[in-house]
Formats: structure tokens, C-alpha cells, sequence
């Protein structure tokens, strides 16, 4: 059982609050990603579990141990830091023994290990090549073998994917995924990369200014975002923000953004014309939910295209909507719209399933 | 794709000749000295100076059956003494400085290096006050503390500098890992400030085997060392030239071969910021 309990924990550096009181849990054998901007205390919050932080408030709990107080030494917990931190004056195969020389493990287990490790990550025929003699992905590799050989009860994950080409990065993170699922270990990966949290995490931990946001399923953030800070970090291009008004005709609540209003689902409308502190609202719609087509249809509105981005099947389309720019992701196939051009005329009608309704004020989603 | 541009090659050959020029103007005195010093007398006052004479090893005989050959054995013993002694105490205090919070560090560590600023004609009548009162006048190991105190400072200023390069998170790795701070220090720092360590060592044996101020107060007979001993070539019938540089070429000698051995390091110690 190895869970990793944060309780109330709050960081300090100085005189500068870095994390306010958070807490979650990670399961055993979880694959947990912290995502965050830069600053957001993601990396904080990392080295608080590592025990690297000052943690002047809360408990760190492993393994339903309270590790608060315990040196890093031990607390069985490899990392992988974001500068990969190799020995540059050890070999391959001196870095990933390393640790297993701390640990007192006879000779043939360590070859063992190494050997094995090698096999894993593909890294057989460079054992005895210096870091700096290898490539990026290389070394990034070198970083996970010497966490993997330790066999820890944790791995921490500090943004091991930020210095790899794009290219490289998908296919480290799909290896990755299934690595960590064979495992089985507690993971804790960071990420600013909204995409690489989305593709990684069976659970996505949402940090901003050093509170947790939200916390959920990659599905549940995507579909129901706690507030427009998480509505606006997830999808690219990222959900379209309109400023909006509650209406209510005849019992039926919708929203009103310039010439078009949305029918909320009569029980969510009412849910939130009841809670709405303000008729003033803002409207959140993900690039996807909205309908394009060259005619006027029910519910749709007037709107221009002003540019497009051809993305291989898809399109991303850039429409001036009641004097904003909105996004919309529309289909190629679609032969309509596949050919449209600037300042070309078309019709857009919001999908009201998907429409989200954000407090203006305070950036919370209602219903 | 070998067989470069004939014009690329002649500009690479001409990169070379300021650095041969440079290479020139330094080595020559060093190679005048060790000319002179193998000249028979009546060619050491050859004017125009002779390039080219019948090169005979008198000088080195006399020189080597004289005194100064103890003094020359007590400069390198206080030169690699004090310089290993520096270096040892230096790496452990720059160590601290760059590693661990301390109270007024940085004025702390401005203190230390202000030691190697000082004037030593300050320090001079202080040193050999106490060194008498402690019984210590005109003994080797005076002079071994007394370069220290300069050394160290050097040392400690310039380590600082090679431990601040290594990266925190190295030494979070391997505390991680499983080492204790002595663990840490001795398998992931210090083998990374090798470069600054021999660069230390050889500034250290410079300074210390070129001391001549100090030297001249605070020895009188037992503990002098090779530059007040040079002064013995000049006798009371005019400067023995011949003499004087077979002795010069025995002091440089020993830093010479010591800056050979270090070579390597020495020119990783001025890439240093390549390390990852």
C-alpha cells in the first residue's frame, strides 16, 4: 500500500506563501498528473512530497505514514527531475548503479537490475557512454532507468517530457503510460502540458497560485470544468469566452449572446437562475460544440469567418461573432465548409448540451 | 567532405600565428633563463646575444653542490604543503559557503577573501612577532601557516564559484538516491569541482614557491627558501648570471611539472560551465 496523502499542506519560501492548503490523495498504483502554469507551485508541491520543500503546515502521509518530518533519503521515493540531474562523470551504467550501491545490494542483483532496466528502455548498447555523449531523449531515458532500477514504492515526475521534441515527447509519453501500468507504482507526474495531463492521468490534479482547482478524471475536467481557469487551460485551441445574459421566457431559461440565445436544459436553466448572483454571466463553448453552415438554420446566428487553420482533418476556424473572435473546430470532410474563406458569411448555432455558464465575477461554472 | 578548401585551411594557418606570437613572448623568458644558464661565462655577455654556443652543464654542477639546493627543497615542501593543506580546508569551507545557510555569510565570506587582498607588508611585523613569541621563527612550518592563510582564502573564493556551478538537484538526486550529506559531498560534488581543485593547487604552488617578501623576514638560515637564496648569487664580485638562471630553472621546475600533470583538468576547469 503505497497511497500518498497530502493534508492541508501549505509551502513557504521566505515570506511568500507558494501553496495554500492542499490536499488529495493519490492511490496506490495511481497515475496522478499535477498540472499547472508556471508558478502555479506544482513543483512545490512535488518536492513537498519529496520532503526538498519547506512544508510549514499539513502532513505528507505515505503509505498511510506521516513522512512529514523524514529526510528524503527515506522515504523510498525516486524522482525524475526536470533537468534529468544525471552524474555527468558517471557512466549509464555508474548512474543507475548509484543508487544501488547506497542500498547495499549485492553485485549480481544490481547487474541484474541494470540489465533489466537496460532491456526496458532500449538502452543496452549505451551502458557505458557518459550523459553528455547522448542525445536528449537519450538522457531523459538515463533519468527514468535510474529512478526504475530503485524499484520504489513512488515516482515523481517533474516535467521529464518539457525538453524533448514534440515528436519524441508523444512517443516517451505512450511509453511511459504503459510502463507505469505495468508497474503498477504510485506516480506523480507535473506538467504544464495540458495535452500530456489529458493523454497521462487517470487522475488530473489542477493547481493555479497554489490552490488546487479541481481534481478529476481527464473526462470529468474536460466536460465539467470547475471554473473558467480550468475550462480555459484544457482543449486546444482552449474553450471561447462570451460575455452572456440569463434570460427567462415562459419558464424556459436561456442565455443570450448577441443575436442568439441558447435553451439551457429546463432543469439546469432553472438550477442556474436560481444560484446566478447576477443576469450577467459568461458563456464558455469548447471550439467543437459549435455548428457552422452556410445557411441559416434554427437557433443559429450571423457571423463571419475572419481566418482558418487547416489542421490534417480538421479545421479550426476563426469566426467574428457579435465583435469577438471566436474558435471553432470544424470538420474537412464537410464539404461546405471545408473551402471557406475570409470574410465569407456563415451561420454558427451553439450546441446547448455543451454549453458552459461561468459567474463573470468569481470565474465559477454553475450546474 | 575531407579534403577542405585549400583557402580554409591557409585562414586556419593563419589563426595560428597570434597564437604562436603570444606563445613566443611568454615563453621567452623562460627560455632566455634556461640559455643562460647553460652558456660557459664568457657567453653570457656576448654582444649581440649568441643563439647558438657550446652548451655546458657547469652552472647546474655548481649550483647543485651549493646551499641552495636545501632552500630549494624547503620552498617545494612549504609550496605543496601549504597548497594541499589549502586545498583540503578551502573545498570543505567553499563547500559550506555554497551549500549551506549561514548568518551573515556574505560578509562572512568577504572577510575571507579580503585576507588574500591585503597588503602583506602589513602583516609582515605582526607575523613575526608572534612567530617569535611562539618559538616558530625561521622554521618551515611558519611559512606553511603563513601561505595558508593566503592560500585558503584563494582556494575558498574560488571553489565557491565550481560548487555553485553544480546543479542543486544533482545533489538532491543522490540524496534521494540514498547518501547521506558526506555521501553527496564526496561521490557527487567533489568529483565535479576537480578542474577548480587542480586550477587551486597550481595557483597555490605559484604564489607560495614565489613568495619573496614574508620569506625574507621571517626566515634567517634554516627555513629560506629558493628566492632569498637566489640573492646569494649576487656576491660581493658581481651577479653570477650563469648561476642565477641554472637556479631560476630549477624553481620554475616543479610547478612546470606539476601544471603537466594537471593539464587536463586545468583546461576543463575553463569549460566548466558545460557540465550538463
Amino acid at each position: 500500500m503505497t497511497q500518498i496523502q497530502l493534508e492541508n499542506v501549505r509551502v513557504t519560501y521566505g515570506n511568500q506563501d507558494i501553496v495554500h492548503d492542499v490536499s488529495f490523495t493519490v492511490e496506490s498504483g495511481e497515475l496522478a498528473v499535477l498540472v499547472g502554469r508556471s508558478g502555479s507551485g506544482k513543483t512545490s508541491l512535488l518536492r513537498a512530497i519529496t520532503g526538498y520543500a519547506p512544508v510549514v503546515a499539513g502532513r505528507v502521509l505515505i503509505g498511510g505514514e506521516d513522512v512529514t518530518r523524514r529526510p528524503a533519503a527515506k522515504r523510498d521515493i525516486a524522482m525524475v527531475f526536470q533537468n534529468y540531474a544525471l552524474y555527468p562523470h558517471m557512466t549509464v551504467r555508474e548512474n543507475w548503479a548509484f543508487p544501488l550501491q547506497a542500498a547495499k545490494l549485492p553485485r549480481a542483483e544490481r547487474d541484474a537490475r541494470i540489465a533489466r532496466a537496460a532491456e526496458t528502455l532500449q538502452m543496452r548498447r549505451l551502458l557505458d557512454r557518459y550523459p553528455r555523449e547522448l542525445s536528449g531523449g537519450q538522457q531523459q531515458r538515463v533519468a527514468m532507468g535510474r529512478a526504475l532500477v530503485r524499484q520504489p514504492q513512488i515516482f515523481l515526475l517533474d516535467e521529464p517530457l518539457g525538453a524533448l521534441d514534440a515528436k519524441l515527447r508523444v512517443e516517451a509519453r505512450s511509453a511511459f503510460k504503459t510502463l507505469q501500468r505495468e508497474l503498477g507504482t504510485t506516480t506523480v507526474h507535473v506538467t504544464h502540458d495540458q495535452t500530456e495531463a489529458q493523454a497521462l492521468g487517470s487522475k488530473i490534479i489542477v493547481l493555479d497560485e497554489g490552490t488546487i482547482q479541481q481534481i478529476g478524471t481527464p473526462d470529468e475536467i474536460y466536460d465539467a470544468p470547475a471554473n473558467r481557469f480550468v475550462a480555459g487551460l484544457f482543449g486546444s485551441p482552449p474553450m471561447n469566452f462570451l460575455d452572456a445574459e440569463l434570460t427567462r421566457q415562459n419558464g424556459d431559461v436561456g442565455v443570450t449572446c448577441g443575436q442568439m440565445t441558447i435553451a439551457l436544459p429546463p432543469q439546469v436553466g432553472a438550477h442556474i437562475f436560481d444560484h446566478a448572483p447576477s443576469r450577467q454571466v459568461t458563456l464558455g463553448i469548447r471550439p467543437e460544440a459549435i455548428r457552422q453552415s452556410p445557411d441559416a438554420i434554427e437557433g443559429s446566428a450571423p457571423a463571419s469567418v475572419y481566418v482558418t487553420e487547416p489542421l490534417g482533418h480538421n479545421v479550426i476556424v476563426d469566426i467574428r461573432f457579435s465583435d469577438q473572435i471566436i474558435r471553432a473546430r470544424g470538420d474537412r470532410d464537410d464539404d461546405r465548409l471545408a473551402n471557406l474563406q475570409p470574410d465569407d458569411p456563415v451561420y454558427i448555432r451553439f450546441d446547448a448540451a455543451q454549453v458552459h455558464v461561468f459567474d463573470r465575477v468569481t470565474g465559477q461554472r454553475f450546474g | 567532405m575531407n579534403a577542405q578548401p585549400r583557402s580554409g585551411r591557409f585562414s586556419q594557418a593563419l589563426w595560428y600565428l597570434p597564437v604562436l606570437l603570444i606563445t613566443a613572448f611568454f615563453t621567452f623568458p623562460l627560455i632566455w633563463i634556461v640559455m643562460t644558464a647553460l652558456k660557459p661565462p664568457i657567453d653570457v655577455f656576448a654582444y649581440p646575444p649568441k643563439f647558438v654556443f657550446s652548451p655546458t652543464l657547469d652552472n647546474y654542477r655548481r649550483v647543485l653542490q651549493s646551499d641552495y639546493m636545501g632552500s630549494l627543497g624547503n620552498s617545494v615542501i612549504i609550496a605543496l604543503v601549504s597548497a594541499a593543506f589549502s586545498v583540503v580546508l578551502g573545498t570543505l569551507t567553499a563547500y559550506g559557503f555554497s551549500r549551506y545557510p549561514l548568518r551573515g555569510k556574505d560578509n562572512l565570506f568577504f572577510w575571507i577573501l579580503s585576507l588574500r587582498m591585503l597588503p602583506v607588508i602589513a602583516v609582515i611585523v605582526p607575523y613575526f612577532l608572534l612567530f617569535q613569541r611562539v618559538g616558530l621563527t625561521d622554521t618551515v612550518v611558519a611559512m606553511m601557516l603563513v601561505y595558508s592563510v593566503f592560500n585558503i582564502s584563494f582556494t575558498v573564493w574560488l571553489l565557491k564559484g565550481f560548487f555553485d556551478e553544480v546543479p542543486r538537484e544533482m545533489e538532491e538526486a543522490a540524496k534521494m538516491d540514498g547518501y547521506g550529506p558526506w555521501g553527496v559531498f564526496t561521490r557527487v560534488a567533489l568529483p565535479l569541482v576537480i578542474p577548480g581543485i587542480a586550477t587551486a593547487m597550481i595557483f597555490n604552488v605559484v604564489q607560495s614557491i614565489n613568495e619573496f617578501l614574508l620569506a625574507f623576514v621571517l626566515t634567517q638560515r634554516k627555513a629560506t627558501t629558493a628566492p632569498i637564496a637566489l640573492l646569494n648569487f649576487l656576491t660581493p664580485m658581481g651577479l653570477d648570471w650563469g648561476g642565477i638562471s641554472a637556479a631560476a630553472s630549477m624553481l620554475v621546475a616543479p610547478v612546470i611539472i606539476l601544471a603537466i600533470i594537471v593539464r587536463k583538468h586545468l583546461i576543463r576547469g575553463m569549460s566548466f560551465g558545460q557540465l550538463e
